[in-house]
C-alpha cells in the first residue's frame, strides 16, 4: 500500500447541500483524501452518506463549500476534460449501475473508446483484459446485465470504473444488495485495488465491519453533520460519540 | 443464479410469463390472418373491388362470401382490398412520429436548458388539449379532402399529414417522461462521470431504453389510426369514394344495415379480428417484456 502525500487527491471543504428549496442535508461535512489512502463514511440509512458520494464524484453541486478534484473544483471540470475521470463509482445497486442493453464486454470496451479513442477492436481487447482482472472470463463477456449474478455485476462495475483510470473510486455500499456468500469477494477486490494500483477510495457503508476490513481513517455521519471522525481502529474500540458506539454495538 | 431470480419484483413476475407468450402468439396469429388476408386475397381473386359483379345487396354466398353492397360490389373483395390501404396508412401513420417524437422527446428529456423544454412542451400540451377529432378534420380541410399523391388514393394524403402532425406530440410526452425517469438510473449516472459526450448518452444510452415503451405504445397506436381512417367518413373526410376503405364500406352499410347487415358486419369483425390481436400483443409486451420495462 502506498503512502498518503500531502497534497489531497480529493478535498471536501465545508460542504453543506439542500435539494432544491428544500432543508438542509449535508451541513459543513469536511473531508480529505489522500493518493492511495482509504476513507469510510459510516451512518445509517438517511444520514447522508450517499448525497455526500454524489458530491464527491461531481454528480451534484454543494450549496455552500467546494469539492477539488487534484485542486480543481468539480464546477470547472467540464465533462470532457480528462480529470472528469478521475474518481469513478461503484455504485450499490449493481443491476441499475449497468446498460441492461449492452453487454458487459461492450460496456468496459465503451469507456477505452471514449477516453483514449482506441479503436473498437483494441477496446474491446483491453476490455477483455481489464474483466479478466476482476475475475469475469469467457462466454460470460457477451452476456448482459440480467444475465449474471450481482456479484458478477458489480465486478463489471469495478471494472468499468478501473477503465477510467482514476485517482479514486467512491463505492456506495458496494455490497449491501449482494448474497452474503459474494460479498467478501467484492471486498477483497476493493482491497487489492487499494494495494496493488495506487488507487485512493472512500467506502460508503453502515457497517462498520465492512469499513474496518478496507479503510484507514473514517467519518461517521448523523442527520447530514459529522458526529465523530478518525482512525477507524479508534473508532472501533474507543468510539467517542454515543452514536458511534451504537453503532459499534449494533455490529459485535 | 440470475438477476430474475435475485431482484425482487423480477421473481415475481416469472409466473406470469408462459400465459403472456401464449396471449401474444394468438395476437400475432390474429394480425397475421388479417394482414395475409389482406395481401393475398386481392391477388388470388383478380375481381375488380369496384366492379358490379352481381345484384345489389346480395347475402352471403359461397360466390360472394361477404355478400354485395347497395351498387352490387363484392363486399368480400372489398374488404380485404381496403385492408391493404388501411393498414399501409396506419404504418405509416405510426413510423414518421413514432421516429420523430421518440428522438425530439428523448433530446427534450436529456437536455439541462429548461427553456426549450418548456417551449416544446407547451407546444405539445397545446396540441394534445385540443379535441383531436377537430384537429385531423381542419388539418384534412387544409391539405384538401380529395388531395392525392400517386400511387395514394384521394384524401390519402389528408390522412396522413393529420396523423403525422398530430399524433408525434404523444411519442414526445411518451419519450421525455421515460427519460426523465432513465436519467435517474444509476447506469446514466455513470455515463456523465465517464466523460461520454451527450450526443452518445442519447443515442447510445437513452435511446435504446426509450424504444421499447414509444414502440410498444406505436402498436396500440396502430389500431388509433385504423379507427381513425375508419371514422373519417362518417365526419366527411378520409378517403374519398370508390376506394374500397374499411371505413366507407362501414359508412355505406350504415344506410342499409336493417336489409345488409353483411356490409358493415364484415367489415367490423375484419377489423375486431385486428384489434383484438393488436391488444393481445400490446398487453403481452407490457405485461412480459421485461426488456421493455426495464431502463
Amino acid at each position: 500500500m502506498k503512502h498518503a502525500t500531502d497534497e489531497p487527491v480529493l478535498l471536501a471543504s465545508d460542504v453543506s447541500f439542500a435539494y432544491g428549496s428544500g432543508p438542509t442535508v449535508l451541513h459543513n461535512i469536511n473531508l480529505a483524501l489522500h493518493a492511495g489512502g482509504a476513507i469510510g463514511i459510516v451512518g445509517e440509512s438517511g444520514s447522508g452518506k450517499s448525497t455526500l458520494a454524489g458530491l464527491l464524484v461531481g454528480m451534484s453541486t454543494p450549496t455552500s463549500g467546494s469539492v477539488t478534484v487534484h485542486g480543481r473544483p468539480w464546477k470547472s471540470v467540464r465533462r470532457r476534460d480528462p480529470q472528469r475521470l478521475a474518481v469513478q463509482m461503484v455504485f450499490q445497486n449493481p443491476y441499475t449501475a449497468l446498460n441492461p442493453r449492452l453487454t458487459i464486454l461492450n460496456t468496459v470496451a465503451e469507456v477505452f473508446q471514449v477516453s483514449e479513442k482506441s479503436s473498437k477492436a483494441e477496446s474491446l481487447e483491453r476490455a477483455r483484459d481489464m474483466l479478466s482482472q476482476v475475475g469475469l472470463t469467457g462466454s460470460v463477456l457477451n452476456k448482459r446485465p440480467e444475465d449474471l449474478s450481482g456479484g458478477q455485476c458489480q465486478r463489471v462495475g469495478i471494472a468499468r470504473a478501473l477503465a477510467a483510470k482514476p485517482s479514486v473510486i467512491v463505492a456506495d455500499e458496494p455490497t449491501s444488495a449482494l448474497d452474503v456468500s459474494v460479498q467478501a469477494q467484492i471486498l477483497n477486490q476493493l482491497r487489492d485495488l487499494r494495494e496493488e494500483q495506487d488507487i485512493g477510495l472512500i467506502l460508503i457503508s453502515h457497517d462498520l465491519n465492512v469499513v474496518s476490513y478496507l479503510t484507514d481513517s473514517a467519518i461517521v455521519m448523523q442527520h447530514g453533520k459529522v458526529v465523530e471522525q478518525g482512525p477507524t481502529a479508534q473508532l472501533l474500540n474507543a468510539p467517542a460519540h454515543s452514536y458511534t458506539q451504537n453503532l459499534v454495538d449494533s455490529v459485535f | 443464479m440470475t438477476a430474475a431470480a435475485q431482484v425482487p419484483g423480477l421473481a415475481s413476475a416469472q409466473p406470469t410469463t408462459r400465459p403472456k407468450q401464449l396471449e401474444l402468439r394468438v395476437g400475432i396469429t390474429l394480425i397475421a390472418l388479417v394482414v395475409l388476408a389482406s395481401i393475398f386475397i386481392p391477388i388470388f381473386n383478380t375481381t375488380d373491388p369496384n366492379a358490379l359483379v352481381a345484384a345489389p345487396l346480395e347475402p352471403p354466398s359461397l360466390a360472394h362470401p361477404f355478400g354485395t353492397d347497395t351498387v352490387g360490389r363484392d363486399v368480400f373483395i372489398r374488404v380485404f382490398t381496403a385492408g391493404r390501404l388501411d393498414l399501409t396508412l396506419a404504418v405509416l401513420g405510426v413510423i414518421v412520429p413514432l421516429v420523430f417524437g421518440t428522438i425530439l422527446g428523448t433530446v427534450i428529456g436529456a437536455s439541462r436548458k429548461k427553456a426549450l423544454d418548456v417551449v416544446v412542451m407547451r407546444f405539445t400540451d397545446g396540441l394534445i388539449a385540443f379535441p383531436f377529432i377537430i384537429l385531423v378534420l381542419m388539418i384534412v380541410l387544409i391539405v384538401g379532402p380529395e388531395a392525392t399523391i400517386p400511387p395514394l388514393p384521394p384524401g390519402a394524403p389528408s390522412v396522413l399529414a393529420a396523423t403525422w402532425l398530430v399524433n408525434w406530440t404523444t411519442y414526445a410526452r411518451l419519450a421525455r417522461l421515460r427519460t426523465h425517469i432513465l436519467r435517474q438510473e444509476d447506469f446514466i449516472s455513470a455515463t456523465g462521470l465517464l466523460g461520454y459526450s451527450r450526443t452518445r448518452v442519447i443515442t447510445k444510452h437513452l435511446l435504446p431504453s426509450v424504444w421499447p415503451t414509444t414502440a410498444t405504445f406505436a402498436v396500440s397506436d396502430l389500431l388509433s389510426i385504423v379507427a381513425l381512417i375508419a371514422a373519417l367518413p362518417f365526419l366527411g373526410g378520409g378517403i374519398q369514394p370508390p376506394t374500397a376503405e374499411w371505413g366507407s364500406i362501414m359508412y355505406e352499410g350504415r344506410g342499409v344495415i336493417s336489409q345488409a347487415w353483411w356490409i358493415s358486419f364484415s367489415t367490423v369483425g375484419v377489423v375486431l379480428l385486428l384489434g383484438t390481436g393488436v391488444m393481445m400483443v400490446v398487453d403481452s409486451l407490457v405485461s412480459t417484456s421485461r426488456r421493455a420495462l426495464l431502463p
